[in-house]
Formats: structure tokens, sequence, C-alpha cells
């Protein structure tokens, strides 16, 4: 599984890094979030998708491996 | 445009999306909540009312988002924003300015705000509702607006700011006239109300800069005052406006959200019990508590005709993103006014959305996390006693007043 965050549309929430900071990582100055690791290690999948659910502003995108978006 | 009542509504407003919404009028929040799902049902996501200068009430989700992220059609600086109309004054920053400036001022303020940054202050948080908690729990009862809820969003922002905690009570007073008027006086009379009270806070925010330019400190006062924009310091009508902001988002909004989470604690024993019990469980409920006591819902003008909902909006009108009942929203929300301390997914909209995303979110999840946290671990069981609320520019608890076994209490 393969994550990626859309910083056009990202607003900074910060739920995603409460959700998994192992993937998610936050910039301080630009307030946004961004992903640490794109491959997704099978134990946070299911934060993972959480997180995506959860994202205010519909900025992370889950697919498979290698899919497209 | 017609003229009724020294109200006026603009052509192009169907009659039938009318309705009548005064928000500084003497309506609670359960029946505001009852008359937006009602419009929601009988007349669509968008009305429009007549009161404090006429403005679109959106109350549908989808609606809300698109609004609110599509910058291109709806504009913050020239927000007929306010509840009130009033003479033309210098912007809150960064709430009323747009685009690039906005941009620039938020820069310079996320790293204050930065989410992790925020966590490290929960153990400030827990020491100030302890303190608070130990000198309320022997005496049986609390109104917790005052004794809890304000003093503990309030201390959290004070010390960020490095103002006088001495100052807080006159500071909460301020701002609670700035924000939302008086309930039940006229227009007329709110105007002048929030005039005066902004003109006080104003004045309050000058003298802390004006000791820091005698005296510089290492606070958050004045390396604001040390920013700059352009190579240039930042100007002192801005400075005033971003401090103005701050202390308003900092001493209302998160005691009106962790007031309404008790009252609705103290009608619901089973509710008490499950936040008592897990302190993991507390996340889940503070997002759940932010969507049903939601209290801020944004305000903007429209840069260009456009169509929301369906309905017909033309540049100029000024708009009120209602994100109250955008968060109750049977299309997105199942069941939406059931209070499900699990809910999933949540994506709740009480700290706005797009570009002007609430910058104290992650403050206030702290603040709030805490404040539930505290509050179950050192005051047992307890029941309503009386409530009130009130609406306005931030939704709020008037009072509540809640009651306790004082044998029951065990002091850590
Ligand atoms: C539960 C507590 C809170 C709620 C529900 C809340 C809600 C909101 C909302 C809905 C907005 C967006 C306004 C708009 O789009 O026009 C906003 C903006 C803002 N809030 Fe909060 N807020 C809370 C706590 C705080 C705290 C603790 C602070 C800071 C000390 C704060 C500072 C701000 C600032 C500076 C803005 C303006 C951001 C901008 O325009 O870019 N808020 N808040
Ligand atoms: S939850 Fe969404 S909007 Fe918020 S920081 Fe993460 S990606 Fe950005």
């Amino acid at each position: 599984m393969e994550v990626s965050i859309d910083a056009t549309r990202c607003q900074g929430h910060a739920l995603c890094l409460s959700a998994d900071p192992a993937v998610f990582d936050f910039d301080d100055e630009e307030g946004k979030a961004f992903v640490a690791r794109a491959g997704v290690p099978d134990g946070s999948a299911d934060a993972v998708r959480k997180a995506a659910a959860n994202c205010p502003e519909s900025a992370i995108a889950v697919r498979p491996e290698g899919g497209r978006p | 445009m017609t003229e009724e009542n020294g109200m006026t509504r603009p052509e192009h407003v169907p009659a039938d999306l009318v309705v009548d919404f005064d928000v500084l009028g003497d309506l609670g929040i359960p029946q505001a909540h009852a008359e937006a799902s009602r419009w929601r049902r009988e007349k669509g996501p968008v009305v429009w009312t007549d009161r404090n200068g006429g403005y679109w009430i959106v109350v549908g989700a989808e609606e809300i988002r698109r609004g609110l992220v599509d910058v291109s059609l709806f504009d913050s600086a020239s927000r007929g924003v306010k509840m009130v109309t009033i003479e033309p004054r210098e912007a809150l920053v960064p709430l009323e300015l747009d685009g690039e400036e906005h941009t620039t001022y938020r820069r310079i303020l996320n790293p204050f705000f930065a989410p992790r940054r925020m966590r490290l202050l929960e153990d400030d948080v827990r020491k100030v509702a302890r303190q608070l908690l130990a000198e309320l729990a022997p005496t049986g009862s609390c109104e917790v607006v005052a004794d809890f809820a304000r003093p503990l969003a309030s201390s959290m922002f004070l010390s960020m700011v490095d103002w006088p905690l001495e100052d807080r009570v006159k500071l909460e007073n301020w701002v609670k006239r700035q924000v939302n008027g008086v309930a039940g006086e006229s227009e007329e009379a709110n105007r002048r109300i929030q005039a005066e009270a902004l003109e006080a806070v104003t004045e309050y925010c000058r003298g802390q800069i004006t000791s820091r330019r005698e005296r510089p400190r290492e606070d958050m006062t004045s390396t604001l005052m040390n920013a700059t924009v352009d190579g240039a310091p930042i100007p002192d009508e801005r400075l005033v406006g971003l401090l103005i902001v701050l202390a308003a988002g900092g001493l209302d909004t998160t005691a009106s959200v962790t007031s309404q989470a008790v009252e609705l604690f103290a009608l619901h024993p089973d509710m008490q019990a499950y936040v008592r019990e897990d302190g993991s469980r507390i996340p889940a409920v503070v997002e759940e508590m932010l969507r049903v006591g939601a209290p801020v819902g944004p305000l903007r003008a429209a840069l260009r005709d456009t169509e929301l909902g369906g309905v017909e909006i033309k540049a100029g009108d000024r708009v009120h993103f209602l994100g109250q009942a955008g968060s109750r929203d049977p299309a997105e929300f199942p069941d939406p006014d059931r209070v499900d301390l699990q809910r999933e997914p949540n994506r709740h909209m009480a700290f706005g959305l797009g570009p002007h995303r609430c910058i104290g979110a992650a403050l206030a999840r702290v603040v709030l996390a805490v404040a539930f946290d505290e509050f179950h671990a050192v005051i047992p069981p307890y029941r309503l006693v009386g409530s009130e609320s009130r609406l306005g520019a931030v939704w709020g608890m008037s009072s509540v007043v809640v009651e306790w076994d004082v044998d029951e209490v065990v002091l850590p």
C-alpha cells in the first residue's frame, strides 16, 4: 500500500500525524503534513486508511503498491 | 432591494428561502440546531436571513466544504463578516486577510502552533486543570464555564503570549462583548457594545506591545513584534489585529466546547462513565464533542456571482458558513443528532476548512483532552443543576451548574 498527500489541499489539521507518526510527518513552517515514507508498513495500513477517511480536506490518497491513485 | 422594518433584502433572494434567524437574538444552541435541521429539510442547504444586515446561511456539509476551500468564490477580507454591520476598521489578522498576505502571516504564526509543540504543553495544561479542580472538588458543585472551562483555556493562552494572568477576567469580558455582543440587545446597541469592547481590547494589546518596546522579552508577543514581512517589521496595526484574533480565538472557543461537553455528560451518566473508564478513548470523544458542540461558523463575502446548492449568489453577498450545522448534516453524518463517542469517520467542520483552518486547532485539542481527562479524574459522578446557552459569533454556554457528592471526592 502507498500513500500520498496533495499539498495543495492539505491545510495542516494534523489528524494524520496523530493517526500514525511513523508514516506522516509535519512541516512546522508551512503548517502542512507530508508523507515520511510512501510505502506503508503492514502494521500501519489500518491507521493510514483511517487517516485518509478522516482528513477534513480529503488530501490523503491511498492506493495499492505500484497502483494508480 | 426591498426594505422592510429597516431590513434590506436583495432582489435575487427568493422569498421561499428566507428564514428568521437572529444570531444575536435570544435563541439557545439546541433551538438553533433544530431550526437549521428544519431549514435543510424544508428549504435546502442554503437559506437567507434578513437580520443583522442580511446574509446567506449555508447548512449543507458539501456546500460548506466547497465554499471554504474554493477561495476564488468567497473572500475573508471584505467579509461583511460582522454579525452586525460596523464602521470600516483595521483588518483582524490573519482572519480578514486573503491570498499572499494571508499566507505570509500564517507562515509567521505556524511554528508557534505546530502540533508537536502544542503536545509539549500538555503537562502545563494538566497542572492548571488540577489546581482548578482541587479547589472545586471539596465544594460539591461548580459553574463549569467560569470556574473551570474559561480559566483553563485562558491560562494557556495567556502563558503562551505571556500576558499577566491577573488580567484574565477583564480580557475575557471584553472579548465576550467584542465577539458576541450582548444577546437580546438591539442591533444598534450591539454595534456600540462591540465597538467599545474592540476599542478596549485594542488598547490593551497596544499596551502589551509598548511595554515590550521598552523592555523586550523572550515571549511569543515579543517574537511576533520582531518578525518581518517583506524585510520590514510587521506594521503596528497588523500586529494589534493579530493579537486581537489570538485573544478571541484563545479565550472563548475552547471554553465553549468544554462547557457544552460537561453539560452533556452531566445529563448522560453512561457517557461520564465511558470517559472516566479509559483515557485512550478521549481523542475520539474530543472529536465528537467538537462535532456536536462546534461553536463557530466562518463568514465570507462572495467575490463573484456563483451558485451554491442550487441557489444563485451574487458578488458582494455576505455568507455565513454554519459549520455547526454542517457537522450535523445527515448526508455526511449518519444519525447526526446522536452523540456517538466512537464516531468514525468524523470529518466535522468545527475548525473550519481551507486556508483559514483554525491555527489553534492542535492547542485546542490538547486543552480539551486534558479538560475531559482531569475533570473526570477528580470530580466524582455529577449531575446537572441548570444550564443556559446563547448564540453569537461564538456559540457557547452562559452557564452550566453541576453538583456531586462531596464524600465521594478522592483528591490525588
Ligand atoms: C475549540 C476551539 C476552537 C474552535 C472551535 C475554533 C474555530 C475556528 C474556526 C472555525 C476558524 C476559521 C475561521 C474562518 O474560516 O473564517 C478559526 C480560525 C482561527 N482560530 Fe480558532 N478555534 C478554536 C481555538 C483556537 C485557539 C485556542 C486559538 C489560538 C490561541 C485560535 C486561533 C485562531 C486563529 C488565529 C484563526 C484565524 C486563522 C486564519 O484566518 O488563517 N483558535 N478558528
Ligand atoms: S489530516 Fe489532511 S489536511 Fe490535515 S495535515 Fe493531514 S493531510 Fe493535511
